[in-house]
């Protein structure tokens, strides 16, 4: 197999929290990597990691502990000016559309800004190349001269993704780039997402809370908790035949019968908020809300295992088959609950 | 989608013309026309002072002193019988140039260490932020004093050092705005393009920190004005028989009682002019602000 586009090995970020006296571990022990032209999704609740793991991906944030290896280079192997050429390879898309945009930048300003930083293209080609990416992803040109503000928020994300068009990205972290937008207009934006990644062979990194927004665009999907990876698998096998507790849970929040195998008359619903991670659970770090915890998940760091091919997970309890029924597993006064939905 | 084939030449011209613009402007902002227009005036008076002024600035008539403003003196005369319509002009020449250097002083220093520590932070913006503070803490007239000390008296070493003193106030402006400013999505996206922090500062942080800086700035003009005023007053400033407004004012104030209208004529025009400056700065602010437009 040829090399991944950018692995990540044993990622940590910690923090100081904000009154500087304790460390906040945002990511603590992270692991994947991400082919050419593959989806990776990460999915989480507020809090888990997912949005710092993106940021780590472009550069944005420095690994506290663990290598980041993109296009097959350490980024401890590359400084300098080297780096800001490199870096290029790997682009981001952010949630807040319009905060990416500099209010005083025309469209056109901003769409030739990262082939200016890049050099070696005549001011007439940048132009050129800047209108033929607006209308690439379903802008008219005439739009390139008007600011921001005059713009629609879809509209605005659209411009966000043809600036990194010329850059001929390899990966692409999407952060939540659906999340602020109209449900009519998100899936415009995913199947733009798609078409460039077909003609393009773009890979992308697509973080979201949203389940049913990752499970529809992903190859593969990561479900973080945490600051952790507690199951990573084909998008597929992760959301039919889920093998971690949190997972679980997560699909049954979800309030579209999206997968068959979900349209349940139960609701998992779990109990409390998730930890600081400041002070993270010991053990397995779910134990404090999961429905299947015993008195080993709260001593024992379950190991990241790989249950099916390609399918892994960090429980004690998950099996090949998936996870036992909970009230036969659970020994501790629940924490979660099976609720009846009519 | 009745207009989907702009082709690409003529996206570039699209941009109102310049008179377009320039009349928008008038008619939605009369007041920072008439601001435009008296400063105009006085830079004017100033270039053309000699052409201008009825009178030598510093004739003496010993025959003609303290003279209530007349036909052959429109604005009377000063204690050693002056002209003083001449010397208000001639003052302003060395009023607009004192304000100017000052404050162009002030930006020159301010705004580039007041970026870089903001948007640096970390050890860098402490080191400057304690040196700024240091310079605040200071009367800024005593540290004038001092500068010009060092530096030698006479108008441009005192408006040097008028700059000197100004230049913290707008460091520590540009330096709140670039602490935002550095947390923008669009400065992370510019990162990811491989913007080197010189580029960021120059197309990201400068244009966005601007605002404010602008606005304090045609703030700082006037106050530029009574600095200077303030230091020819002392001696430090526009040496005689030289005239600038404040050293008329300071000179005048001594004879309030029996020729007021010496005192007038230059407090007047640094009223004025003051007053113009605000009103042009506002408007600047306005229009280079895209989102503020009508």
């Amino acid at each position: 197999m040829s090399d991944p586009v950018i692995e990540v090995r044993d990622l940590k970020l910690r923090f100081p929290s904000l009154d500087g006296t304790e460390v906040v571990h945002a990511v603590d022990g992270v692991s994947f990597r991400i082919e050419a032209g593959e989806t990776f999704g990460i999915i989480g609740e507020s809090g888990s990691g997912k949005s710092t793991i993106g940021r780590v991906l472009v550069g944005l944030l420095n690994p506290s502990d663990g290598d980041i290896v993109f296009a097959g280079r350490s980024r401890s192997s590359i400084s300098g000016r080297e780096w800001r050429k490199a870096r290029r390879g790997f682009q981001m898309i952010f949630q807040d559309s319009n905060a990416a945009l500099n209010p005083r930048m025309t469209i056109l300003d901003s769409l030739i800004e990262p082939m200016r930083i890049a050099g070696g293209r005549s001011r007439e080609e940048m132009r050129e190349t800047a209108l033929a990416a607006l209308v690439r992803v379903g802008l008219r040109p005439d739009m390139a001269q008007r600011y921001p503000h005059e713009l629609s928020g879809g509209q605005k994300q659209r411009v966000n993704i043809a600036r990194i068009l010329p850059l001929e990205p390899r990966l692409v972290v999407c952060d939540e780039v659906v999340a602020a937008l109209d449900v009519s207009i998100r899936g415009e934006i995913l199947n733009l997402f798609r078409d460039l990644q077909r003609d393009l062979g773009l890979a992308y990194a697509f973080i979201a809370h949203d389940i049913s927004v990752v499970a529809q665009i992903s190859d593969r999907v990561a479900v973080t908790y945490l600051g952790r990876f507690v199951e990573l698998g084909a998008t597929g096998d992760v959301i039919e035949r889920a093998l971690h507790p949190y997972t679980v849970a997560l699909l049954s929040a979800e309030p579209q019968p999206l997968p068959r195998a979900l349209r349940d008359d139960r609701r998992l619903v779990l109990q409390g908020d998730i930890p600081s991670p400041v002070n993270p659970p010991s053990g397995c770090r779910f134990h404090t809300r999961c429905p299947w915890a015993t008195e080993i998940c709260g001593r024992v760091d379950p190991e990241w295992r790989e249950l099916r091919s390609g399918h892994r997970v960090a429980c004690h309890h998950a099996t090949p088959e998936g996870l036992p029924s909970p009230g036969r597993a659970g020994t501790r006064e629940m924490t979660a609950t099976w609720e009846e939905t009519s | 989608m009745t207009e989907t084939s702009a082709t690409p030449g003529e996206i570039r011209s699209t941009r109102p013309a310049f008179t377009t613009r320039a009349r928008d402007w008038m008619r939605d902002d009369p007041v920072a026309v008439i601001g435009l227009v008296v400063l105009l005036v006085i830079v004017l008076c100033a270039i053309f002072a000699d052409a201008i002024a009825p009178h030598d600035p510093t004739l003496q008539d010993y025959n003609a002193m303290l003279e209530a403003p007349s036909a052959q003196h429109l604005l009377g005369t000063d204690d050693l019988g002056r002209d003083v319509l001449s010397r208000l002009i001639h003052g302003a020449t060395a009023s607009i140039y004192a304000s100017l250097l000052a404050v162009g002083v002030a930006a020159l220093l301010g705004i580039p260490v007041g970026l870089i520590a903001g948007y640096t932070g970390g050890w860098v913006d402490e080191v400057i932020s304690r040196i700024l503070d240091t310079f605040l803490s200071f009367p800024a007239i005593v540290l004038a004093i001092a500068v010009t000390g060092v530096l030698g008296i006479g108008l441009t070493n005192a408006m040097l050092s008028v700059g000197i003193v100004f230049a913290p106030q707008l460091a520590r402006l540009a330096r709140a705005r670039a602490l935002v400013l550095k947390q923008e999505l669009y400065v992370d996206a510019a990162r990811c393009f491989g913007a080197s922090t010189w580029l960021i500062l120059k197309n990201h942080v400068l244009p966005n920190a601007i605002q404010p800086v602008l606005v304090q700035i045609t703030l700082l003009m006037p106050v530029a004005l009574l600095a200077e005023a303030s230091l020819s007053f002392l001696g430090l400033g526009m040496q005689p028989p030289d005239s600038s407004w404040g050293s008329m004012i300071a000179r005048a104030y001594v004879y309030a009682q029996i020729a007021p209208a010496q005192m007038y004529a230059p407090g007047i025009a640094i009223l004025v002019t003051a007053l113009a400056f605000n009103t042009v700065g506002e408007s600047l602010r306005e229009a280079l602000d895209p989102t503020a437009r009508r």
